[in-house]
């Protein structure tokens, strides 16, 4: 018997992405997207509205239906309406898979996260990465000791500025400190069990005339007194080759271990079309396929899928504290902003 | 084949120094026409030195010394970091022409002092950083200057790799003043550069990390920048005991209307042993950073032009360097301007 997958909202430019992911997926029914319009403009409706691959109707079905047709859903509105999808999905009783970042606000990233568990649906945040072949060989080799003891972490997650809700403050809580820190903080958390304490931040809106912050250098401090780095910056041209990239490096008494997403690309040029130009394209496991595949999983084994929601909310409280510091101009405490509720 | 030039009289050098650096200034030397290094001055083994080398040049334990025997007309500074201000001094008090090895000095106050002397001297005065004569640092400069990247908002530094055979630790276990080996010996070349490239640096936050002891130990710093222009900037440094891992120069500089990405790790000429003895690999670009630096140095000593990077340039980068360090101790940014020591 298949597993119903639906999205919420299509807001989101990952959403085209995971639709075509659900469909291909062995086991899974996509049964349609829902969006009610509430969020705003940017929906993606046209691209993932339309006649299912399994003769069901994955055209736009009413909140409430989706619900009743879905064991478990996929949310990917803005930012700013996380919270209503997550709630309506746990008081469904249907698991719930949500697009990061959680939250922008950790009491609220808290709130989805016990609103989730008090309903015992299973619940997970979008955090590909953990199924990036360069991110599990990365935490083999920590894990096997091949750096050492850890010294220092370093790590970038540059991209292009996405545009639309994105950039703007009502609807994404900020610009890219919200996008694109907790996908490497993430990795860093799971990868060597430690938290991020502190945090300075450089952050500001110099590339694209945005009401939000495009350049975004994070220097943190993990509780070990391990220092990380994190470039999150929005700085690759809409030109760029690819969309963007992942590094981590972990220094450590023993050795380094890094990784880099662009260095698994094949560069492909097209002398014509709509994307007339070179491009990288990424070879390899595709990590969103491997986000579903456990998320689906998990559901049916009612387990943790491999990012909890849970375990998502000290990377809001991360990035809450990178707005802190900006603000002040100097390094805050993570403990400062969670204030003990986490 | 050497050969002067016409019209273009021989300028005798006198070295101080006798470590890496000073090796790699002395083979440049060998290869300009116009200049010929008779002395070397060095507390360790200066004859051993020119012999090595294979130059005719004497040998003094006493740097002046060898100022008083041999009156040259340009002096090469380039001994450890905290020696370089007094021997710039001893130089630049005699009327020497002098080029010094960046950084500057340690410490402010040597900084300043240097910059001061020389400017009352008068004398042609360089301070060295071949990133300011690289193929690959130059030209990307020259793309910023055209505003093919556009206004920069965010530029990345990153100079990681092995220690140099020589260094002076700077792990935990060692002496407080070697304890800023990698701002002082790696990150403040990019610092310069940077600088070169984007302007002033308004205010520095940096995180250090250090271990082991002696040539065992391994040392990282990140420093993050804000630039008077309003750019920041990431400037990471290392010294690892990771030998297999070559050192990787690489930079970028993101603005509003492009970007510019060097990858210093990948190497367009490669040279393997059938045996499986060492690799070599690298991009040669013509003549050495070193060596264009050197020439354009007594380029100005000859016209007396104003060398790429001045005494203002130098003390510059020990001021980012220092701030950088106090932001290490104190753990908050620090503003450059407001750097003391």
């Amino acid at each position: 018997m298949s597993l119903r997958v639906g999205v919420c909202s299509t807001e989101h430019v990952h959403a085209a992405t995971y639709v075509e992911r659900l469909r291909d997926l062995d086991g899974v029914e996509f049964v349609g997207a829902t969006d009610d319009g509430a969020g705003g403009e940017g929906s993606n409706a046209a691209s993932v509205g339309g006649e299912g691959a399994t003769g069901v109707d994955a055209a736009f079905r009413a909140p409430e239906a989706l619900f009743e047709a879905a064991d478990a859903v996929v949310v990917c509105s803005d930012n700013a309406s996380h919270g209503r999808w997550v709630r309506a999905a746990a008081a469904a009783g249907v698991a719930v898979l949500c697009e990061k970042p959680l939250a922008t606000d950790v009491g609220e990233a808290a709130a989805l996260a016990a609103a989730c568990e008090d309903a015992g649906v299973v619940a997970g945040v979008c955090m590909p990465m953990r199924f990036s072949p360069l991110a599990l060989e990365l935490k083999a080799a920590y894990e096997s000791g091949d750096v050492g003891d850890l010294r220092f972490v370093t790590g970038t997650n540059r991209g292009r500025m996405p545009g639309g809700w994105f950039v703007d403050p009502e609807r994404a809580g900020g610009g890219a400190t919200t996008d694109h820190t907790v996908h490497v903080v993430d990795l860093v958390r799971w990868i060597t069990g430690r938290e991020v304490a502190e945090v300075y931040a450089e952050v500001d809106s110099r590339l694209h005339g945005i009401p939000v912050e495009d350049v975004s250098v994070l220097s943190m401090v993990l509780d070990d007194g391990t220092p990380f780095t994190l470039d999150g910056s929005w700085s690759r041209p809409d030109e760029w080759d690819t969309w963007g990239d992942v590094t981590l490096e972990l220094l450590g008494t023993d050795g380094v271990a890094r990784f880099d997403t662009t260095d698994a690309t094949l560069k492909l040029t097209r002398d014509g079309g709509d994307d007339a130009g070179v491009a990288s394209v990424a070879y390899g496991d595709d990590p969103d396929a491997g986000l579903l595949r456990d998320f689906v999983n998990a559901v049916e084994a009612e387990r943790d899928p491999r990012t909890t929601m849970r375990d998502a909310v000290p990377e809001v409280a991360v990035i809450e504290a990178a707005y802190a510091s900006a603000e002040r101009g100097e390094p805050v405490a993570v403990a400062d902003v969670t204030g003990g509720d986490e | 084949m050497r050969g002067a030039r016409v019209g273009v009289v021989m300028v005798t050098i006198a070295l101080v120094g006798s470590g890496r650096i000073a090796e790699e200034h002395a083979l440049a030397y060998a290869d300009v026409a116009d200049a010929d290094v008779v002395g070397v001055a060095s507390t360790d083994d200066p004859g051993g030195f020119a012999e090595r080398l294979g130059l005719d040049a004497a040998a003094f334990e006493d740097e002046t010394a060898m100022l008083d025997a041999l009156d040259p007309a340009v002096v090469d500074v380039c001994p450890p970091v905290d020696r370089r201000a007094a021997s710039v001094e001893r130089a630049v008090e005699r009327g020497c022409d002098v080029f010094c090895e960046g950084p500057l000095a340690r410490t402010l106050a040597d900084a300043e002092r240097v910059r001061d002397g020389v400017a009352d001297a008068g004398v042609t005065f360089a301070v060295g950083n071949a990133l300011r004569f690289a193929a690959p640092y130059v030209r990307a400069r020259e793309l910023v200057e055209a505003g093919e990247v556009g206004t920069p908002g965010v530029a990345r530094a990153t100079r990681v790799g092995p220690r140099p055979a020589g260094t002076r630790s700077g792990g935990d276990d060692d002496d407080a003043a070697a304890a800023d080996g990698v701002l002082f010996e790696r990150c403040v070349h990019d610092f310069d550069y940077l600088r070169w490239v984007l302007g002033d640096v308004a205010r520095v936050h940096a995180r250090r990390a250090a271990w082991g002891t002696g040539g065992e130990g391994g040392e990282r710093v990140a420093a993050t920048l804000r630039f008077v222009g309003g750019a920041v900037g990431h400037v990471e440094g290392s010294w690892e005991r990771s030998s297999s891992r070559p050192l990787d120069a690489s930079f970028e500089v993101a603005g509003d209307d492009g970007l510019v990405e060097y990858d210093g790790a990948t190497a367009a000429f490669g040279r393997y042993a059938a045996d499986g003895g060492d690799a070599s690999t690298g991009t040669p670009t013509g003549a050495s950073p070193r060596r264009r630096e050197l020439d354009a140095f007594l380029g100005c000593v000859a016209d007396g032009g104003t060398p790429r990077a001045t005494a203002d340039d130098g003390v510059a980068a020990v001021r980012v360097a220092l701030a950088a360090a106090e932001s290490v101790e104190c753990g908050g940014p620090v503003r450059v301007a407001e750097v003391e020591a």
